[in-house]
């Protein structure tokens, strides 16, 4: 919901209103930071909030004081573990736990098992914590390794944390783009970009309501067949492709447009994809603001490529579960995720053989390469949208054992 | 407002209006409507 609700549409029409009536620039931009408030506090409700305030405080001071410590110090190093704590901690309680417990109980059996059922009770997670935890994480880790000055406003701060048109799923910012559009306050809007802004948000509402929602609907129709069989599953297969598309770039579409009604520029998301030659590239090109952050923080601290080809393949394979699991607290958002890590370093050693560079030198092979990485991006959305054993189910139809 | 301007704004505008009327005569099911992404 969020975006396409009637308590949005309203708030956005009185809040637009207002910000062109704002006369000065620092006032514009408090009145977008209690603007985000008053929307966060609307959807996530005091419960939801309160983790989330936890988490910015804790991150905004923290940060300011490992500013002041010199870079390479040992009590740098402390505190900056000591504020990545926190967030992680927070996503884990209240995401993972359930999952973890829950699987633990069911490894062990028995009476401990049971002992820890009762722990394995998922809570209502508040509102954007995956977005959040990503975002402060970049912002520590960013000022730890001095690539950034850490934000000593705390209005700058706030807006940074809960701009409402991102705030909920993404674009996933970075602060120091984002910070710099900002002067002394926010500047209004210039007319042409608001009109191309409010132009991007219709798109991204027609992508949802119209292209996502219609494939959603007949998705439905398809899961209630009990006749399905390779020609039907492939149509699924489509249908979920066309879905996620459009129900995510449909999504970054109105947050990005929003943002430029507002004068603040978010990161691109998307850049058509289901193009893309290979998986490698794939990934360049679906959900970038994500897949560039696994990269900053997760893949090249782990080592990248630099530390030969057997601690690459598994580098890129804790990366994607972990990029997986980031998506939903269930085991079959892992193995989405091992999944596409397997296929990224296929490709990878595919390219680094001869044949692999002879045939990617070949024109006409461009084609056969973009049905090839579609077919396996399908197949994925089968293991990210349905339980294993609905897979196995699925997978039967589409090789008739 | 020069010409070119002119005929910008009048396609933008006409992308507007395409959009929306598409948006309300094709939606699908609004009452359950959820973004993927969202709520997770």
């Amino acid at each position: 919901m969020i975006f396409n609700t009637c308590w949005f549409l309203y708030f956005f029409i009185i809040f637009y209103a207002l910000l062109w009536l704002i006369p000065n620039a620092r006032v514009r931009l408090l009145f977008v930071l209690v603007s985000s408030a008053v929307f966060q506090y609307h959807f996530a409700g005091p419960a939801g909030v309160a983790p989330i305030i936890v988490m910015a405080v804790s991150t905004y001071f923290l940060a300011r004081w490992m500013d002041q410590l010199p870079i390479g110090s040992p009590q740098k190093k402390r505190v900056f573990i000591l504020a990545l704590f926190v967030p992680i901690i927070g996503l884990v309680y209240y995401k993972y736990r359930a999952l973890l417990i829950g699987s633990a109980a069911g490894l062990i059996g028995g009476e401990a098992g049971k002992v820890l059922e009762p722990y394995a009770v998922p809570t209502a997670l508040p509102l954007a914590i995956s977005f959040f935890t990503f975002e402060f994480v970049h912002y520590l880790t960013d000022v730890y390794l001095g690539k950034g000055k850490s934000i000593g406003n705390f209005f700058q701060f706030g807006i940074f944390s809960i701009f409402f048109p991102s705030v909920v799923s993404g674009p996933i910012k970075r602060f120091q783009p984002f910070l710099a559009q900002l002067g002394e306050g926010l500047q209004r809007p210039k007319l042409t970009l608001a009109a191309l802004g409010l132009a991007q948000v219709l798109l991204g509402f027609f992508k949802k309501l119209v292209i996502a929602d219609n494939a959603t609907m007949m998705i439905h129709l398809l899961e209630k067949r009990t006749d399905l069989s390779f020609g039907p599953v492939c149509f699924l297969m489509s249908l979920l492709s066309i879905r996620i598309l459009f129900d995510f770039s449909g999504y970054s579409d109105i947050a990005i447009g929003l943002g430029k009604m507002i004068g603040l520029a978010l990161p691109v998301n998307f850049n058509f994809p289901y193009i893309a030659r290979n998986i490698t590239f794939f990934w360049r090109r679906w959900h970038m603001s994500l897949s560039s952050w696994i990269l900053d923080y997760i893949y090249i601290p782990l080592g990248g490529n630099r530390l030969g080809p057997a601690r690459k393949f598994f580098n890129l394979t804790v990366t994607m579960f972990v990029c997986g699991l980031w998506h939903g607290a269930s085991w079959h958002f892992g193995i989405w995720g091992i999944y596409h890590g397997l296929g990224l370093t296929l490709h990878n050693a595919w390219e680094k053989t001869g044949f692999g560079g002879r045939w990617a030198a070949w024109d006409p092979s461009r084609w056969f390469d973009i049905a090839l990485t579609n077919l396996f991006v399908a197949y994925g959305w089968l293991l990210f949208f349905y339980p294993m054993d609905t897979v196995f189910k699925m997978t039967r139809y589409l090789f008739r054992f | 407002m020069n010409k070119k301007d002119f005929l910008k704004g009048l396609g933008l505008g006409a992308v507007l209006f395409v959009l929306f009327l598409a948006i309300l005569f094709f939606s699908g099911d609004l009452s359950a409507s959820k973004f993927i992404y969202v709520d997770f």
